[in-house]
């Protein structure tokens, strides 16, 4: 949140804003086409790296409060030594991992231009 | 008959933590359709501050005030933001000085290009594409078509600078400002740029304020010249009277740093100013260019210096006489 509110201030002082408020445009579109779309984008990116975080984080909070979970399955699985289920959440946990990355990465192509690669 | 734009006695004010900036203090010029207008002065001396001002552009802290504004008839400074939006693009246009930023990197050139059209005209889209296709060939673009799908990274500097011009150009505009606007290009492409926009603007009969502190530019392009120091306008005049006869001791020894074909020698030393620009922070006393003056007097430092009037539109800012002025230069260029 703190990172779009300093981007989005950011964004709101460079050339291209006042650009656009050269062409008259009003303040709706001066925000949110112009500036918003440029001050999402590093939002993007740490929003997903967060998530890979979270994901470590669910083992830890599932383990203290002994919430019947992925994470709570895991750490159990590992206790226990049953390795099958251990190999299996990792599998499932790492798929899940590069696909939101590959989102991430497929977003921010779609919102940046310029790392758009043909 | 009342000029395009006429701004008398404008001010803009930047609190500081060391202080207020008075960037600009008391400056008047105008500009008529078809004539170019020229602002120049070393970097720093405020030109960008007072055309920002007059389109309300200024960063939010600034503040700006002036006697009186008007634009195309109308009292600007009686208009609000929201009238303000709506001249904005429609009746004044801007080129900025950095091509590279000016651009939004997230949008196609064909969709900025277009939305300067469709904010001001009940135009529709394919219309608005036309007269974008239209107008970057006008500005010299080869394949428009194709272009308007680019983004901005993927064009050279040169190519930007004149989609910015065409972007002003969008809904011919009677009157355009240009900040500078060759000043991040290299030698060859600002030589086709200017010719560019001279071009057009004959062709458009608009009225151009060029700001520049190039005055090789300024003898090339301009009709009339307003000299600025330190937020003040210290000489103005036709330009071909100013070229020939510079009064102002600051106009004298910028019109000595050019070398002349056939005149400077090879190898000779070319004129600099002496001292460097007085800050801006807080109130001055006396002459702005007091502290770099060649003919500095006791009046200089405490009486209050404002500009001497010779015939219409041909100003100056110095204690010294004209006679006095146009003596010191003859002196100096002898020696
Ligand atoms: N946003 C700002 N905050 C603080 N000071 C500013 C700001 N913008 C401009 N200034 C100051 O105001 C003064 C005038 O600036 P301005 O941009 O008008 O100069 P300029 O004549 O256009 O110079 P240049 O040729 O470099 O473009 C400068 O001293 C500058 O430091
Ligand atoms: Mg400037």
């Amino acid at each position: 949140m703190r990172l779009t509110r300093t981007g989005m201030m950011e964004v709101l002082a460079s050339d291209y804003i006042r650009t656009a408020r050269s062409k008259g445009l009003r303040p709706g579109p001066v925000l949110f086409k112009h500036a918003l779309r440029n001050a999402i984008i590093p939002v993007v990116s740490l929003a997903f790296v967060l998530f890979g975080y979270m994901l470590g984080g669910a083992f830890v909070i599932e383990y203290v409060f002994a919430v019947n979970g992925v994470g709570f399955l895991a750490v159990r699985s590992i206790e226990r030594a049953d390795l099958p289920v251990v190999q299996a959440i990792i599998l499932l946990l790492s798929v899940i991992y590069v696909t939101m990355t590959l989102l991430s990465d497929i977003l921010n192509a779609y919102l940046d231009p310029r790392i758009r690669v043909k | 008959m009342n000029a395009l734009l006429e701004v008398k006695d404008l001010y803009v004010d930047i609190p500081l933590a060391a202080g207020v900036l008075h960037a600009v203090r008391g400056v008047d010029f105008s500009v008529d359709r078809g004539q170019t207008l020229s602002l120049v002065g070393e970097s720093g001396c405020g030109k960008s501050l007072s055309v920002l001002a007059v389109m309300n552009l200024l960063p939010k802290k600034a503040k700006w005030y002036a006697d009186t504004i008007t634009f195309d008839g109308q009292e600007m400074d009686k208009v609000r933001e929201r009238q303000m939006a709506n001249i904005r693009g429609s009746k004044m246009a801007m080129i900025f000085q950095e091509p590279m930023t000016a651009l939004n990197p997230c949008y196609t050139i064909g969709n900025q290009l277009e939305e300067a059209l469709l904010r001001h005209k009940p135009v529709s889209r394919n219309e608005a594409r036309d007269r974008a296709v239209f107008l970057l060939e006008k500005v010299g673009i080869t394949a428009a078509g194709s272009r308007l799908k680019q983004y901005p990274h993927q064009l050279s500097g040169g190519l930007r600078q004149r989609v910015m011009i065409a972007m002003g150009l969008m809904c011919d505009p009677p009157l355009i400002i240009a900040d500078e606007p060759t000043t991040a290009l290299d030698v060859t492409i600002q030589a086709q740029i200017l010719a560019l926009l001279a071009s057009l603007q004959k062709e458009f009969d608009m009225g151009m304020i060029l700001i520049t502190h190039d005055l090789g530019v300024v003898a090339r392009m301009a009709d009339y010249v307003a000299v600025m120091y330190c937020g003040q306008v210290v000489e103005t005049g036709r330009a071909t009277e100013l070229f020939e006869n510079p009064l102002h001791p600051y106009t004298q020894g910028l019109l000595r740093c050019i070398p002349v074909p056939g005149k400077t020698k090879p190898g000779e030393h070319l004129g600099s100013i002496p001292g460097i620009v007085p800050t801006p922070i807080g109130k001055q006393k006396g002459c702005v260019f007091q502290n770099r003056c060649t003919y500095v007097f006791n009046d200089c430092t405490s009486a209050k210096v404002g500009l001497t009037r010779i015939s219409a539109g041909r100003e100056y800012r110095c204690l010294l006489s004209p006679e006095v002025c146009r003596q010191n230069m003859n002196e100096s260029q002898s020696t």
